[in-house]
């Protein structure tokens, strides 16, 4: 594995997690409106994890900087700014006062950071994988694994070579190496 | 029966042993279907003919029956009569019962005179009586009083009049003087009065008659009727004269076009009261077949015999009439007889309506369970904005008009209000699924042996208890629980609505002592009223404690331990590390240590004299507050005169006069600092709360502090030019600390509404901790404060009845636990015309108002600004769109029941909550806008629109008591305009918190001397002052004036208004502050009225322009 595919591997972990943080807090809001908890129970509960969820948020993105997987970055970059814009603000936690008045904004909020992070979930899986199956590539054997993604694999090429320079060097000579042998490969795979 | 009866309606009648229990009582079986008037009365006269009712009457003997010419209908519907064909009441009924009023009274013979044997007051025979006289018009007619040979013969009396008349003279509200007979056994209960009730029609009848009858119907309509009237004031004082005057009246805006049409010629089945809309619907009689003579129509309604209408205007009158056609109509169909218009733009609002603020009426009390007045829910209590409300969201959008309530649970009664009834059963009844309490509304079922609850529709046991006393070991009669005849009852709560005893009251005074607040002289003046204030406390039962900090840079405690001789001042400089220096002493019983506290209070001032702190450490204080009084609960009272500058807590001068009138202006509304909100819900949580009173020249940051009492349902008291040299300061002070201290208080609360299945609380305004979607957590019960609940509509409504309850379960300061229960009923309708002919304007302007706070804080004062307005032009643009046609597009037109919500709306834009402009400081801005989310309805049209009298024009009775109401007459109240403003004049002007005396340059000397006792103009002081109190008429009139709106105001809002002499060419910035109460003048950038009108117009033109 290179570095790529460990920087996406963390990043399905990291998605993994704020997917689940996601999901508690829908759960905790579905519970306050049952009636379950009381708001300010709720909203201690809840604010112990918004900062954490930022930032961890926050960090998955400066990985994707500095490892220069600008595609990743941009899409994560609207949920940064929201974050940041709120957290300057000072709108970021919950307000016991205010929360079953914007509880139906908050929940929207919740579905929607919770589909965000589903995709995000599933596009760095792929990339890891992707990645992974790009780096092993020059090897039938290896290659076997994740043959079954052969239309996922073409476009990934373009992609990594939008990573770090040293990358993109080792990747440029593998490129030259496999050009011809990889889709044939992966297609008589296939089928 | 009746073959053609409703799906659903049981016409199983009770064993006849069960039925009459008096002799020759017209009790009638349970479930008996039919005209009430059946069982009681049947006139003989030429065809009445109400096939099987006879013979379920046996002993109801013939000739005891008015030889009535014509028998009324009598139609239970709410709303009208239209609507009750287009839906049933209470389809899902199972029994129809007839009401008890109509079935169960002992019969009197009507020709056989004879002593009246029930409380019968003489008022109800009187109308009863002139009722009579009218229908007999003629020969039997002639001038009688209550007890003149008339009144023996021609009305019957016993313990039911009502019953015994006739129908028609139903509509003669029982209104405490028609007792209900008790019977031994099971009793006929009235158990479903929703019912529409058969209907009987006897024709024959001439047709100018027919037309009286009409009147008479009309006047008694439920929808006309105002049941409200009947709270304040007893029916008794209503003279016959009035309702005949106000007959006659009806009659010039009945629509006499229809009335010949019933004289005979229909049908003897159609309900003699029907009126004008028959004759636009033909289609209706057929629907309602003549050969179904017994199926309930619409018809006379005769429930509420409100006798007194003088406070409604034929306007609205008429608008309810026409409403009611236009129910017949349907939404489809646009009526060209819409609720009366009245084109705004035509003449100067009729501001004297502002002083009933009546709202339309909606229900009967006759159709409550107990057909008691008071089941009607009194708008003081609560308030809806529409009193119809529609049954589907669609209807409630597209018709623009705010759905809400305003409740008022705790209110101070003022002087001659009736105290809430307080029971104590052995249980409280509530439904078992969604745990309404039973109230008036309700419908008993199954011989009265279930009641069915009115949210939910379950049907629950009626516990033994309602018929028989165990301890007495004798019937009782359970229509006289309080529970079942009032709207507003409190329970005595059990065990099991306590997690733990009942708390004692607990006080715990903050007061900064700081170098600001001890140069003000705050600090002197709070410890002399307080020491002065020492008796009014709530002590009750003598467990009461309290408590002691002072705060500059460090915290002082004080132990007032009984067994000190002295209080012992513990001083706390570590503020970082704050904790409570003495294990206990600090709190101390009010009783036992009462010269402990006495002597602290004395020597207070005296302690900080020579203080030099300038530093404030409010935020450690109110933390170590909390800490001593968490365990229990209480109230943190907190006198602040400084800002806050020290720890956590401390708040920034962020005053910028160049912000002031700007957008950036809201930031100075909103919380700088989430310390005292988030301390507050702690507060909030451990059943603390925080009163705050600001005393201040400079910048307090009111915006942060008032978050304090704004979570923990406390009030703010803001004292902004406060000077204790100024006697009349003082005075304020002391007034209000002692109405403060000495009105109800209600400990560790919750309050929880409830509403009738489809319906759902959205949104909350008011001091409260939101702890649920519908439970609002207050620790302690401020009478003052009111709550508004916003509502949506979210499926549509089942039943013709909307029902909201408000439980508010709290600790009395007596240590009693106890439930406040208010119960509103409101028709349901599917008519844009009632929707607009029963909308509140009042509750509206109060809820919008509410809104706009929010929208301030929330977004910013323009957005605010604009949303009112919007809200406004969308109202009229819907009314326009459902009821007008083209032709009148450029004219602004309202409902009369409306009319004044423009100018409502308009005095709220030009509040100091909402104005705009650059010289308001935040601090007051804040203030207007904290009073405007708790005021009740009655508290905020005054600050809104003053009121405004001429003085030098009143004639001699104004300032005087008046004897039959006990209450200070006014004059007329005033447009607020300076048009009124003469030059002789001398004006008096109120608005809640300030009482302005205007006087004009030439005033009369005689004038002068006599009301400020110098020779002339030149010689009165203004600004500040108070009027001397002089020895001769005018003086002592114009006193009791000013004492009146005072004693009033302290009672509703506890503030004490100062007054304030303005002479024309006084101080210009008095000057300007007394003009700028005009609110139909133009007042910096505001408009006024009529240009405010035309701007409305033009913005409602706008969207239509687009299509």
């Amino acid at each position: 594995m290179n570095g790529e595919a460990w920087l996406f591997l963390f990043a399905v972990v990291v998605a993994a997690l704020l997917l689940f943080t996601m999901i508690f807090f829908i759960i905790m809001f579905s519970d306050l409106e049952c009636d379950y908890i009381n708001p300010i129970d709720l909203c201690s509960k809840l604010n112990q994890f918004v900062i954490p969820e930022s930032v961890g948020h926050a960090l998955l993105a400066v990985i994707f900087l500095f490892n220069g997987a600008w595609i990743s970055l941009l899409l994560n970059l609207p949920l940064i700014g929201m974050n940041v814009n709120k957290i300057i603000n000072n709108r970021h936690m919950y307000d016991a006062t205010e929360i079953f008045r914007t509880l139906p904004q908050h929940k929207k909020e919740c579905f929607f950071k919770l589909a965000f992070y589903l995709l995000s979930f599933f596009f760095s899986n792929h990339s890891n994988i992707a990645t992974q199956v790009h780096d092993r590539g020059t090897s039938c054997r290896r290659a076997k694994g994740t043959a079954s993604y052969p239309q996922l694999m073409l476009p990934k090429h373009t992609k990594h070579y939008g990573g770090l320079f040293h990358m993109q060097e080792v990747m440029v000579d593998k490129v030259e190496q496999i050009p011809i042998k990889t889709p044939s490969i992966l297609a008589s795979e296939a089928l | 029966m009746n073959p053609n009866q409703p799906v659903g309606q049981q016409p199983q009648q009770r064993p006849p042993a069960t039925a009459p229990l008096i002799p020759n009582a017209s009790v009638r079986p349970i479930g008996m279907q039919g005209p009430p008037g059946a069982g009681g009365f049947r006139p003989q006269g030429p065809l009445v003919q109400m096939g099987q009712r006879p013979q379920m009457n046996p002993q109801q003997p013939a000739q005891f029956r008015p030889q009535q010419p014509m028998q009324p209908q009598i139609n239970r519907n709410p709303l009208s009569p239209t609507m009750q064909q287009a839906r049933p009441l209470m389809q899902n009924s199972n029994q129809q019962f007839a009401p008890q009023q109509l079935q169960s009274g002992p019969v009197r013979p009507v020709v056989g005179a004879g002593p009246p044997v029930g409380m019968t007051s003489p008022l109800i025979q009187q109308q009863q009586q002139q009722l009579q006289q009218q229908q007999y018009a003629g020969p039997q007619s002639g001038p009688t009083g209550p007890g003149g040979p008339m009144s023996s013969i021609v009305s019957p009396t016993g313990p039911n009049p009502i019953a015994s008349i006739s129908p028609q003279q139903a509509g003669v509200p029982p209104v405490g003087a028609a007792p209900r007979p008790v019977a031994a056994g099971r009793r006929a209960y009235p158990t479903a009065p929703q019912q529409p009730q058969q209907q009987q029609q006897i024709g024959g009848q001439p047709g100018f008659q027919q037309q009286q009858m009409q009147q008479q119907q009309m006047q008694q309509n439920p929808m006309m009727g105002n049941p409200y009237q009947q709270q304040g004031q007893a029916p008794n004082m209503v003279a016959p004269m009035g309702q005949q005057q106000q007959q006659q009246q009806q009659q010039q805006f009945m629509q006499p076009a229809s009335v010949p049409q019933f004289g005979g010629a229909r049908p003897p089945q159609f309900g003699a009261a029907q009126n004008s809309m028959q004759s636009q619907q033909p289609g209706y009689a057929t629907q309602q077949g003549f050969d179904q003579p017994q199926q309930p129509v619409y018809g006379a309604q005769l429930q509420n015999g409100q006798p007194q209408q003088s406070m409604m205007n034929q306007g609205q009158m008429g608008g309810l009439q026409n409403g009611m056609q236009n129910m017949n109509m349907g939404q489809n169909q646009r009526n060209p007889a819409a609720p009366t218009a009245v084109n705004l733009l035509q003449k100067a609002p009729s501001v004297t309506e502002l002083e009933t603020m009546t709202p339309p009426p909606n229900m009967s009390a006759q159709m409550s369970v107990s057909q008691s007045p008071h089941s009607i829910c009194p708008p003081v209590y609560k308030r809806c904005t529409m009193n119809a409300i529609p049954q589907t969201q669609a209807i409630l959008t597209k018709s623009k008009i705010p759905l809400g309530l305003i409740l008022t649970p705790y209110r101070s009664l003022q002087p001659g209000e009736e105290p809430v009834p307080v029971v104590n059963p052995p249980q409280i009844v509530r439904c078992r699924r969604c745990r309404t309490y039973i109230n008036p509304w309700v419908q008993f079922v199954e011989q009265g042996t279930r009641w069915k609850c009115n949210m939910c529709f379950l049907t629950n046991e009626v516990p033994a208890f309602f018929d028989w006393d165990s301890e007495a070991r004798q019937q009782v009669d359970r229509m006289k629980r309080p529970e079942l005849t009032h709207s507003v009852v409190e329970y005595i709560a059990p065990q099991e609505y306590m997690v733990r005893p009942p708390q004692p009251v607990i006080l715990l005074f903050v007061i900064d002592v700081s170098y600001a607040a001890v140069q003000s002289g705050m600090v002197d003046a709070v410890s002399k009223t307080l020491l002065e204030c020492l008796d009014d406390f709530p002590n009750s039962d003598g467990r009461t404690k309290v408590g002691f900090i002072a705060v500059d840079h460090s915290l002082h405690f004080f132990n007032l331990n009984s067994t000190n001789s002295e209080p012992q001042m513990l001083v706390m400089p570590d503020i970082e590390d704050a904790f409570l220096p003495s294990p206990d002493g600090l709190l101390a019983s009010l009783t036992e240590s009462r010269v402990v506290i006495e002597k602290l209070l004395a020597g207070l001032p005296g302690m900080f004299r020579g203080t030099t702190s300038s530093q404030n450490c409010l935020g450690r204080a109110l933390q170590s507050a909390n800490t001593m009084i968490k365990a229990i609960g209480g109230k943190i009272i907190l006198f602040q005169s400084s800002l806050p500058n020290l720890s956590e807590a401390s708040l920034k001068m962020r005053e910028d006069p160049k912000v002031l009138g700007t957008p950036k202006e809201v930031s100075l509304l909103q919380p700088q600092n989430a310390f005292y909100k988030g301390f507050a819900v702690d507060c909030s949580r451990a059943h603390v709360s925080v009163d705050l009173f600001a005393f201040n020249s400079q910048y307090l940051d009111l915006a942060t502090l008032s978050s304090l009492a704004k979570v923990t349902g406390g009030s703010n008291y803001y004292y902004p030019t406060f000077n204790p040299s100024n006697a009349q300061d003082l005075a304020k002070l002391s007034t209000e600390l002692h109405n403060y201290f000495s009105r109800p208080l209600a400990l560790e609360a919750v309050l929880r509404v409830r509403a009738s299945k489809g319906l759902k609380m959205s949104r909350f305004h008011g001091n409260f901790f939101l702890r649920s979607t519908d439970l609002l957590a207050l620790p302690t019960v401020n009478p003052d404060n009111s709550y508004a609940i916003e509502m949506e509509i979210q499926d549509a409504l089942p039943s013709a009845v909307a029902c909201f309850q408000t439980a508010l379960l709290h600790t009395s300061s007596s240590g009693e636990r106890r439930i406040r229960v208010l119960t509103l009923t409101i028709p349901v309708t599917d008519s844009y015309g009632d929707l607009f002919t029963g909308a509140d304007q009042y509750a509206i302007a109060t809820l919008l108002s509410k809104k706009g706070v929010e929208k301030c804080i929330t977004s910013n004062l323009d957005s605010a600004r604009d949303e009112m307005i919007s809200r406004l032009t969308d109202l009229i643009g819907a009314y326009k769109a459902a009821f007008t046609s083209s032709g009148q597009n450029s004219m602004l037109i309202l409902p009369e029941n409306l009319k004044l919500l423009p100018l409502l709306m308009m005095s709220t834009l030009k509040h100091i909550a909402f104005r705009t402009s650059g010289i308001i400081p935040s601090d007051v801005r804040t203030f207007a806008q904290a009073l405007m989310c708790v005021y009740p309805t009655e508290a905020y049209l005054p600050s809104i629109h003053p009121r405004f009298w001429a003085i030098h024009s009143m004639d001699s009775s104004c300032g005087e008591l008046d004897d039959a109401t006990g209450r200070v007459i006014f004059p007329p109240v005033l447009n607020l305009s300076s048009e009124k403003l003469e030059r002789h004049g001398l004006y008096l002007l109120e608005n809640g918190s300030d009482i302005f005396f205007w006087v004009g340059r030439g005033i009369a000397p005689e004038l002068c001397q006599l009301v400020f006792g110098v020779p002339s103009y030149d010689g009165i002081v203004f600004g500040k002052n108070a009027l001397p109190q002089l020895s001769n008429d005018w003086s002592k009139r114009v006193h009791n004036l000013v004492s009146n709106i005072k004693q009033l105001r302290t009672l509703m809002m506890t503030t004490c208004p100062n007054v304030y002499i303005v002479k024309e060419d006084s101080d210009p910035n008095l000057r300007m502050l007394f003009l700028s109460q005009l609110m139909e003048d133009k007042l910096d950038s505001g408009n006024s009225y009529p240009l405010f009108l035309g701007y409305v117009r033009e913005k409602m033109a706008k969207p239509a322009s687009m299509f």
